[in-house]
C-alpha cells in the first residue's frame, strides 16, 4: 500500500543545501519532509573541499560572495564548534609569480578586513627561512611565504546535524529515497511528489504545499519532472585524498594554467584539490581521469616537490551547480546563489528551486530560501539557525574525562566528540552491554567504535554500510575496509535487522565502493593494500561472486 | 656451491631450505618478512575460484563438492600461464601434482615442527573452517591452532568471548556461522558464546596481537585456563579468536584443552589479526637458522653479473654485496615488494623484469591506474601479474629467453595467476620454492657450459 504523507514543503536533496533549509524551516515551525535519493551529503556536498573558507578567490570579482562566506563561517563555528577546525595556510610566493609579494599583501590586507567575521587572524608575511622551519615539505624555491587563516569542518556531517535537528523538530527525513513524478493538479500548480524507497521498493505520497529542488547538480532533472527548465554551468570537481598528513599547515598551489589550488589537512588525512571543469556526463556515475590526477599531482609539486611520495588513498569527485554564465571560464563563473520561483519566472508554481552557492554560505543561503518560502505560505517566524546550536554543539565534550569513565583511547574518544560533541557521553552510555562490546573498535584507521555505529544506526537513521564512510568515515583509510567492512556489517545486521545475505551484500558494495574510489589514483604502497583487500575480500570472504560485475 | 635466496616468506624459506638439505652453502637476503607473515592460517593449492568451472565455496558443500585434488586438475588444464599448468606439462604423469603437493607439505610439516606449529589436510578432503567474522572457508591444508577447528568434525561449537577486543564480536561470529551452516544444509549444529569468567580484560588497550603476545607469558595463559574450565564437552568445539600466544601457542591449546575438557581451535585470521602468519614466519625462521641458512637483513638494491658466471647480489647495507653461483628470486608480489609501483609505474624493482598477466599481456612499464580495470569484481591484470619463467623457473628477459642461466624465480613472483581470487597463494609459493630449489641444484652440478644461455 502506498503510504500519504501530508505536510507543508517538501525539500528534495540531502546535501546541505536541503538539510539546511530542512533544518532552518523545522525550526520555525514548519512541517518539512526531506527525501534524499542516496546518503545524506552523498553528492556536492562530500565531494566539496570540506572548507569553510571565505573564498580568498572570489574577492577580486566577488566581494560579496566572500563576505557571506566569511560572515556565515563564523556562524557555523558558533552553532557547531565541534565539527568545525582551523586550518592555517601558507601561500608561497616564487620568483616566477605574476603577482610579486608586495601585490600578494595588498590582497591579503583586503583580505583581512573579512577575516574577523570568521574568528580568522590577519595574515602574517615569512621570511623564506621561516616558512622552511614552519613547513618543511615546502620547496626550497620559495621566494618568501604568507599565512592565512581558514577552517575545515566535516560536510556530510553538517548534513547529518542539520538532518537530525530538523527531524527532532517534527521533520520527516527520507534517505534513499527519490522523486518519481512531482503532481500537479488542474491548474498545474505543483503539489506534491510521489516517492519510491530505493531500498525497499515501496512507495510514497507527499502532499505539499510547496516543493523545495535543492538536489544540486540534479536541480535541472528534478525541475524537469514539472516540465521546467533551469540551466546551470556544471562544474566537476576532484580531489585527491593522502594517507594522514602531506603537510602541517595547508598550501597553496598553482595548476599549469595559473589556478590557484592547495593541499590541506583534512581530518586523520591531507587533501589536494581542486579542479573545475565542464561537466555534461552522467551525474550517477562521475569518473575520475588520468588527466586529472595528472594535473592535480603536477600543480601541488611546484609547492611540494615531495608530493608524488606520498600514498595517495583515494579520490573523491563531484560536480557544483554552478549558475549559468556563459563565455567565462569555468573558475570565473560566479560562485553566488540563485533562489528561483518557478511559479513566477516559469509555470510550474509551487516548486521552487535553488543554485549555485557555497558550503561556506550554506547556512545564509538556507535562510534566505526559508524566507521566501515562509513568505509564500504566510509564516512569519524568522530564522534561529545563526543562534541555536546544531546537535552536538550545545557544549564542548570533555576528552580525558570520557576516555576514563568508559575506558577507551583518547583518539577514538576525540574522533567520537568531533563527530557528536556534546551527546559523545550519550553514545558510549546507549553502547554499554554487559560483555563491554560498545567501546570495541570496530575500525583502527578512523578510530570508530562499536557504540558509535550502533548510534548512527538506531538513532541517525543510517540505512547501509557504505553510507558509513560518509558517516563515522568507516573504511576509507589505509586498509579501505579490508578489516573493519564485516565488523561493522555484523553490527548493523544487528541493529538493522539485516539477515546473512543482506549483511554479504553490503559488504560485498562497499569494497567495490571502495575500488572505484581507489581505482584511478593507484599507486606506490596503496596497490599492495589493495592488493591485500583482495585476498581478504576474494580469498577469505569469498566474495567473488557477490562483487561480479 | 653457493646459492643465494632473495625473499623470506614461505616460496623462499622453502627454496633455502630444501638447498641447505641438498648441502648447498646458502644466504638467504631479506629486509622484513613477507606476505606469508599476513597469512591466515591456511595453505591451499587450489581454492574454488571463478574463473574455472568449479563450485564456489559457498556451495562447496551443496550437491557433490570437488575435492582439492580435483580442482588442482582443473587448474593445471585451465589457463596455460598459471604456475601449475607451466609445472605440470600436459605430458606428466596425472599423479603427478599431487605428489608433489603432499611430498612437499611432508617437508614443511617436518620444517615447521620443531617449532610446534603443526601442519593438518590433505589433497583428498575437503576441511571446512570459521574465519574470525564468522563465515565459512574450505581450506586445503592449515596450520594449527585453526586447523582442529574442522566444522565437519565437530557435533557443537562454542564462541569463545574475549571481550573488548579489536575487531572481534563474538556474537556476531556465532550468528553467522549458525547462518553460514544452515545455508550450505550442513547437518545442524548447535552454535552458542561462552564466557570465561576473566577476572579482568585481558589488556585495557585490546589489540589482537597485544593479547596474543600477553598471552605468551606463564601468568596469563594460567589466568585464561582458569577461566576457561569446564567450558568445554566432548564433540563441543571451542573456538577462540586468533589470539592464542605468539611462541607458546601450542602450550598454551594444551592448557585450554586440558581445563575446558574440549577441542580448542581458532578461528581463521585476517586483518586486524594476523596471528597465524606471524607464527608460521616464526617457525619457519627457526627452522632456516637450524638447518644453517645465512640471514642477511638488508634491502636488494640490484642483481649484476659478479666474477665468472657468477651473479652479484648487491645489498644497500652491509655486506655491500653477495656472489653466488645461483639466485631465487621469492620476492612476492606488491605487498612483499617483489613488485613495485613508486610514482604510479609497475615495475620488477631489481632487474626490471617484464611482468604479464594471466592473459599474456605486459604491464610493467605502465601506471598502475591505467592497468586497473573498472569493476572489483573484474579479472584485475594488476593483481595476476608476475614474471614469465621456463620450465625451469628461470624469469625470462623482454627477449623470451632466460635472463641468467642460473637466476630462477619462485612463489607469487610468478605470474599468470591470481592468488587472491583462486585462493592458490601457498601452495604456489611452497611447490615452486621446492622446484626453483630442485633446479638449482641441477643447474650447480651440471658443467657450466650447458647453463649456457648467459646474457
Amino acid at each position: 500500500m502506498t503510504r500519504l504523507l501530508r505536510t507543508r514543503v517538501l525539500v528534495i536533496g540531502g546535501g546541505i543545501n536541503g538539510t539546511g533549509i530542512a533544518r532552518d524551516l523545522a525550526l520555525r515551525g514548519v512541517p518539512v519532509v526531506l527525501a534524499e535519493r542516496r546518503e545524506l551529503g552523498s553528492g556536492t556536498t562530500w565531494a566539496s573541499s570540506g572548507m569553510i573558507h571565505g573564498g580568498l578567490r572570489y574577492l577580486q570579482k566577488d566581494p560579496a560572495v566572500t563576505e557571506h562566506s566569511c560572515l556565515d563561517s563564523g556562524a557555523i563555528q558558533r552553532i557547531a564548534p565541534h565539527l568545525v577546525f582551523r586550518i592555517p595556510f601558507l601561500m608561497p610566493v616564487f620568483r616566477e609569480d605574476p603577482l610579486g609579494p608586495e601585490l600578494v599583501e595588498i590582497g591579503l590586507e583586503m583580505y583581512d578586513r573579512y577575516v574577523p567575521l570568521k574568528n580568522g587572524r590577519p595574515h602574517t608575511r615569512l621570511t623564506r627561512a621561516q616558512a622552511l622551519a614552519l613547513e618543511p615539505a615546502l620547496s626550497d624555491r620559495i621566494e618568501c611565504a604568507f599565512t592565512l587563516d581558514e577552517w575545515g569542518v566535516d560536510a556530510a556531517r553538517l548534513c547529518v546535524a542539520n538532518a537530525l535537528d530538523a527531524a527532532d523538530r517534527g521533520a520527516s527525513v527520507l534517505t534513499h529515497t527519490e522523486v518519481v513524478e512531482l503532481l500537479r493538479d488542474a491548474s498545474g500548480r505543483v503539489t506534491g511528489a510521489r516517492l519510491r524507497d530505493r531500498l525497499r521498493g515501496d512507495e510514497a505520497i507527499v502532499e505539499a504545499e510547496l516543493v523545495m529542488n535543492a538536489a544540486g547538480p540534479w536541480v535541472p532533472q528534478v525541475a524537469g519532472l514539472a516540465g521546467e527548465a533551469v540551466r546551470l554551468r556544471p562544474g566537476k570537481g576532484i580531489h585527491l585524498v593522502f594517507e594522514r598528513r602531506v603537510s602541517n599547515l595547508a598550501i597553496y598551489a598553482k595548476g599549469v594554467d595559473g589556478r590557484d589550488m592547495f593541499t590541506f589537512p583534512h581530518e586523520q588525512n591531507s587533501m589536494a584539490g581542486t579542479t573545475d571543469d565542464d561537466y555534461y556526463g552522467d551525474l550517477d556515475r562521475i569518473d575520475v581521469t588520468e588527466d586529472e590526477v595528472a594535473y592535480v599531482l603536477q600543480a601541488m609539486e611546484r609547492s611540494i616537490p615531495g608530493i608524488r611520495e606520498h600514498r595517495v588513498l583515494h579520490a573523491i569527485q563531484g560536480v557544483r551547480p554552478t549558475l549559468f554564465g556563459f563565455g567565462a571560464y569555468e573558475d570565473e563563473l560566479s560562485r553566488d546563489y540563485e533562489i528561483l520561483d518557478h511559479g513566477a519566472a516559469g509555470d510550474a508554481p509551487g516548486l521552487w528551486s535553488i543554485t549555485g552557492g557555497k558550503l561556506a554560505a550554506y547556512r545564509l543561503m538556507a535562510e534566505d530560501a526559508a524566507d521566501r518560502l515562509c513568505a509564500a505560505l504566510g509564516v512569519e517566524a524568522a530564522s534561529r539557525t545563526a543562534e541555536l546550536p546544531l546537535p552536538g554543539g550545545e557544549a564542548p565534550a570533555d576528552l580525558p574525562a570520557l576516555a576514563a569513565r568508559f575506558r577507551i583511547g583518547l583518539a577514538p574518544a576525540a574522533r567520537l566528540a568531533f563527530r557528536h560533541g556534546a551527546r559523545a557521553q550519550g553514545v558510549l552510555e546507549a553502547g554499554e552491554d554487559a560483555h563491554a562490546r560498545g567501546r570495541r573498535i570496530v575500525c583502527a584507521c578512523e578510530p570508530v567504535l562499536d557504540a558509535e555505529l550502533r548510534h548512527v544506526a538506531r538513532s541517525e537513521g543510517l540505512r547501509r554500510l557504505t553510507d558509513c564512510t560518509l558517516r563515522v568515515r568507516l573504511g576509507v583509510g589505509a586498509c579501505q575496509g579490508a578489516a573493519c567492512a564485516v565488523g561493522a556489517a555484523s553490527v548493523l545486521a544487528e541493529e538493522l535487522g539485516w539477515d546473512a545475505e543482506r549483511a554479504v551484500r553490503e559488504v560485498a558494495e562497499l569494497a567495490a565502493a571502495r575500488w572505484r574510489a581507489v581505482a584511478p589514483v593507484l599507486a606506490g604502497a596503496q596497490v599492495a593494500a589493495m592488493e591485500i583487500h583482495r585476498h581478504v575480500n576474494f580469498g577469505m570472504l569469498g566474495l567473488a561472486e557477490e562483487i561480479l560485475p | 656451491m653457493s646459492a643465494v635466496v632473495v625473499g623470506a616468506g614461505l616460496a623462499g624459506s622453502a627454496a633455502a631450505l630444501a638447498l641447505a638439505e641438498a648441502g648447498v652453502d646458502v644466504a638467504q637476503v631479506a629486509a622484513a618478512p613477507g606476505a606469508t607473515a599476513l597469512s591466515a592460517g591456511t595453505l591451499d593449492v587450489a581454492g574454488a575460484s571463478p574463473g574455472i568451472p568449479t563450485l564456489p565455496w559457498r556451495d562447496a558443500l551443496r550437491g557433490t563438492p570437488l575435492l582439492p585434488r580435483e580442482r588442482l586438475a582443473l587448474h593445471r588444464r585451465g589457463a596455460p600461464s598459471h604456475p601449475w599448468a607451466q609445472l605440470f606439462g600436459a605430458g606428466d604423469d596425472p599423479s603427478q601434482p599431487e605428489r608433489e603437493v603432499d611430498a612437499g607439505v611432508a617437508r614443511l610439516a617436518g620444517w615447521l615442527a620443531p617449532a610446534g606449529l603443526g601442519l593438518a589436510g590433505g589433497l583428498g578432503a575437503n576441511r571446512l573452517l570459521a574465519t574470525v567474522a564468522g563465515t565459512l572457508r574450505v581450506a586445503d591444508f592449515a596450520f594449527a591452532p585453526a586447523a582442529g577447528g574442522d566444522l565437519l568434525a565437530a557435533h557443537e561449537i562454542a564462541v569463545v568471548d574475549v571481550p573488548p577486543l579489536e575487531g572481534f564480536d563474538a556474537r556476531a561470529l556465532a550468528r553467522i556461522l549458525a547462518r553460514e551452516i544452515e545455508v550450505l544444509g550442513l547437518p545442524k549444529r548447535p552454535v552458542s558464546v561462552v564466557h570465561p569468567k576473566l577476572p579482568e580484560p585481558l589488556l585495557a588497550a585490546p589489540s589482537p596481537a597485544r593479547v596474543a603476545a600477553r598471552l605468551d607469558g606463564a601468568d596469563a595463559r594460567t589466568v585464561l585456563a582458569q577461566a576457561c574450565q569446564g567450558l568445554g564437552a566432548p564433540g563441543r568445539l571451542l573456538l577462540f579468536p586468533p589470539i592464542l600466544g605468539i611462541a607458546a601457542g601450542a602450550e598454551l591449546v594444551a592448557a585450554l584443552e586440558a581445563s575446558s575438557g574440549g577441542r580448542v581451535a581458532e578461528a581463521l585470521a585476517f586483518p586486524p589479526f594476523a596471528l597465524a602468519g606471524f607464527r608460521l614466519q616464526r617457525a619457519l625462521d627457526a627452522a632456516l637458522a637450524a638447518a644453517g641458512v645465512r640471514r642477511i637483513a638488508a634491502h636488494v638494491r640490484r642483481l649484476a653479473s659478479g666474477a665468472g658466471a657468477r651473479l652479484r647480489v648487491v645489498l644497500a647495507e652491509e655486506p655491500a654485496s653477495l656472489d653466488a653461483e645461483a639466485v631465487v628470486l621469492a620476492t612476492g608480489r606488491f605487498t612483499s615488494g617483489g613488485l613495485g609501483a613508486d610514482l604510479g609505474v609497475v615495475a620488477e624493482p631489481l632487474l626490471g623484469l617484464p611482468l604479464y598477466d594471466a592473459d599474456g599481456r605486459r604491464i610493467d612499464g605502465i601506471p598502475a591506474r591505467r592497468s586497473a580495470r573498472k569493476g572489483y569484481g573484474n579479472e584485475q591484470p594488476l593483481f595476476s601479474a608476475g614474471v614469465r619463467t621456463d620450465r625451469r623457473l628461470r624469469p625470462l628477459g623482454a627477449n623470451g629467453r632466460p635472463h641468467h642461466g642460473r637466476l630462477f624465480a619462485a612463489g607469487d613472483l610468478l605470474g599468470g595467476f591470481d592468488p587472491a581470487r583462486e585462493r592458490t597463494g601457498l601452495g604456489v609459493a611452497l611447490v615452486t620454492g621446492l622446484r626453483a630449489a630442485r633446479a638449482v641444484v641441477e643447474a650447480l652440478h651440471a658443467p657450466p657450459s650447458r647453463t649456457g644461455d648467459v646474457p
